[in-house]
């Protein structure tokens, strides 16, 4: 048997390890994706009161630290028995919105786009942001810059802090929207409308205009059929800051819908002696094994998961785009990954059109931004969508709010099985027996996972900080036959 | 000439937020004094609007190498390039791409960049204290630190030799 490492994986949050495993003849026979644990959060957080939870967990992670910021507020609320005036909830979206305009765009441009504006097989030196920007030009990387920045600025002036925010407190928030603020939110936002809509054209031009790209998309090694799971309001239209949470099956028939606070009677998680993370399973169905199809309990919540378990969106463009997506891939649900890239950039266009909704709101300005809180409940659960997955953030408390327990399922914990399934898959399709295992296959292996756009680390670092990849392949005694290593 | 000390870490998560440290306690040490200081979370491109507009630049930032003694300081220029915990950052950019393709669109980037790093033990535990590896030897790594920066500001040019404890 042979084994091939790719360690550590590239473009990727958190230093994660690939080990494939091929037999005598050359075929894959099993793919490990395998994480590092942080060690000690809960320790950490008991002990404290639940109120100061949603300033510590925005550093849990530098990559969404504002989605760990909702969750964390919307458990506290819990806690309290409070719900937000409208103001505060709005203000809170608004936030949010902007938090996934900043990541989207990123994602996007430094992390997605080198795979197809560059190319996959590409040499990789070439497939960063640097080489996206030599082909579609230095004006659209300074909009990239631009369009970032003014999401932070819209983050920093709401939420006190572009990364270690401070806006959510139980019951509300700290500080209110003054009239000039919200005009110059208003413009800022009608920009990433029209940064987004040039986005989706990227794509246009580069991805679906390429035969060759649309075959990987829909035919390539890439395809798992998976229940999809997203929040929605009450339409079953995404939501990514409130409502329920909502899985429909492979066939895009509702599998559940249920409030935050039920998540454990749908969710359970799984461990395996291989892997840190955990692997949450739909508990209804089960744990079948890494298989998908509709007697799997494998589900995935992402991009595309979010739009497949939805019934539509909320703005009109994304609207549109949405309609066009999924007649485009042949209607729902969608089962391609890599179609997670273009679930993305609706996404970007959503959350920029209802920031400009937001924005736009006479409601935002206004003076009511908490409801009095009560005694402390004594549990709280709060969950959104972040970029990467639905969030789950659960506190327990004695009579005084003082945390004694928490259980955080973070976006990427959702995609672990599926992750690790759409690896093997693309390994099992690209390798092939007597064939040299090049650099150009291992990055097709690896958009498996990027396309999920994964986030390990939760801790705002890699590790061993190390940035080469290095692949060893080793026989069946174990024994070194090849290395290949990037610069 | 303006300079910015930059520290880059996680000050709840162990070793990893010695950047953030050693730049809290250098500036003390530099009050009143030309050099600006700030610290950040994140690499990639949220750097980049922290340092634009700089003459200088110096990170500080921790790294955890095979070979690697904890507690040990370097210095490199960016050509040189270390990869600290930081500045490759696999969800974004890395700060090498992010400074030239801030370059490349025209906007000002520091003419001189250094990166100090110091070696880790710890960077997986969540506390606001360092490991105790490292806390025991604080007070040499910051003095060294320290150093590098006076040597960095007297001598304003490329540095390409080490510097270790």
């Amino acid at each position: 048997m042979k084994r091939i490492t790719i360690d550590p994986i590239t473009r990727l949050e958190g230093h994660g390890k690939i080990e494939i495993f091929t037999n005598g003849n050359g075929e894959v026979e099993n793919v490990y994706f395998q994480v590092p644990e942080l060690r000690g959060f809960e320790k950490f957080c008991e002990g404290r009161p639940v109120e100061e939870l949603a300033q510590i967990v925005t550093k849990i992670c530098g990559v969404c630290p504002g989605c760990h910021h909702m969750a964390s507020g919307k458990a506290a609320d819990m806690v309290y028995g409070v719900e937000p005036p409208p103001t505060a909830k709005k203000l809170r979206e608004l936030f949010y919105m902007a938090h996934f305009v900043h990541s989207h765009i990123a994602h996007f441009y430094a992390l997605a786009a080198p795979d197809f504006v560059v190319g996959p097989t590409a040499p990789p030196g070439e497939r960063n942001i640097l080489g996206v920007i030599k082909k579609v030009g230095r004006n659209i990387g300074a909009e990239v810059i631009k369009q970032r920045r003014i999401a932070q600025e819209i983050q920093a002036l709401l939420g006190g802090h572009q990364t270690h925010v401070v806006m959510n407190i139980p019951g509300g928030v700290r500080k209110g929207l003054k009239p000039e603020e919200r005009d110059d939110i208003v413009e800022k936002a009608k920009e990433f409308i029209e940064f987004a809509k040039f986005s989706i054209k990227i794509f246009d031009d580069v991805v679906l205009a390429n035969k060759d790209y649309v075959d990987i998309i829909l035919n390539g090694p890439y395809n798992l059929n998976l229940h999809s799971m997203g929040l929605v309001d009450e339409n079953n239209k995404v939501n990514f800051y409130d409502g329920k949470v909502r899985v429909v099956d492979t066939l895009g028939n509702e599998h559940c819908k249920y409030a935050p606070a039920d998540y454990m009677e749908y969710v359970e998680e799984r461990v395996e002696p291989w892997s840190y993370l955990k692997f949450p399973y739909l508990k209804k169905i089960g744990w079948h094994g890494f298989v998908d199809g509709q007697d799997s309990g494998v589900y995935h919540a992402t991009p595309l998961s979010r739009l497949n378990a939805a019934d539509g969106m909320t703005t009109p463009l994304a609207q549109k785009e949405y309609e066009r997506m999924f007649n485009t891939l042949g209607g729902k649900p969608v089962h391609a990954t890599l179609a997670m890239h273009w679930a993305r950039l609706v996404e970007l266009l959503y959350a920029a059109e209802h920031c400009l909704e937001l924005a736009q709101d006479p409601e935002i300005t206004g003076k009511e931004l908490r409801t009095p809180v009560g005694k402390p409940i004594g549990e709280g659960i709060g969950i959104v969508e972040a970029q990467r997955g639905t969030l789950t953030h659960h506190y327990w408390t004695d009579e005084k709010g003082i945390v004694t327990k928490v259980n955080i399922i973070v976006g990427t914990t959702n995609n672990n099985a599926a992750i690790c399934m759409s690896l093997k898959k693309a390994a099992q399709g690209l390798i092939k027996k007597g064939e040299e295992v090049t650099d150009g296959i291992l990055n097709m292996i690896e958009m498996a996972f990027r396309a999920y756009d994964p986030c390990f680390s939760c801790a705002t670092h890699h590790l061993p900080g190390e940035m080469p990849m290095k692949v060893l392949i080793r026989d069946s005694d174990g024994k070194l036959i090849q290395t290949i290593q990037r610069d | 000439m303006k300079t910015l000390v930059l520290g880059i870490g996680n000050d709840i998560l162990s070793d990893d937020g010695i950047g953030t440290r050693l730049v809290n306690d250098l500036k003390k040490s530099y009050s009143g004094n030309h050099l600006c200081f700030d610290s950040t979370i994140t690499g990639g491109l949220d750097m980049l609007h922290l340092i634009k507009n700089y003459d200088q630049l110096v990170v500080i930032d921790g790294i955890k190498t095979a070979e690697g003694k904890p507690g040990t300081v370097k210095y490199f220029s960016l050509q040189q390039y270390p990869p600290t915990l930081h500045l490759n950052t696999f969800h974004d950019s890395h700060f090498k791409d992010v400074v030239q393709l801030a370059r490349n669109v025209g906007i000002a980037m520091p003419d001189k960049i250094w990166i100090i790093t110091v070696e880790i033990f710890d960077d997986i535990t969540f506390r606001t204290q360092l490991s105790p590896t490292l806390e025991n030897m604080y007070h040499q790594i910051f003095a060294v630190t320290k150093s590098i920066i006076e040597k960095l500001k007297i001598y304003k040019a490329i540095i390409n030799s080490h510097e270790t404890i």
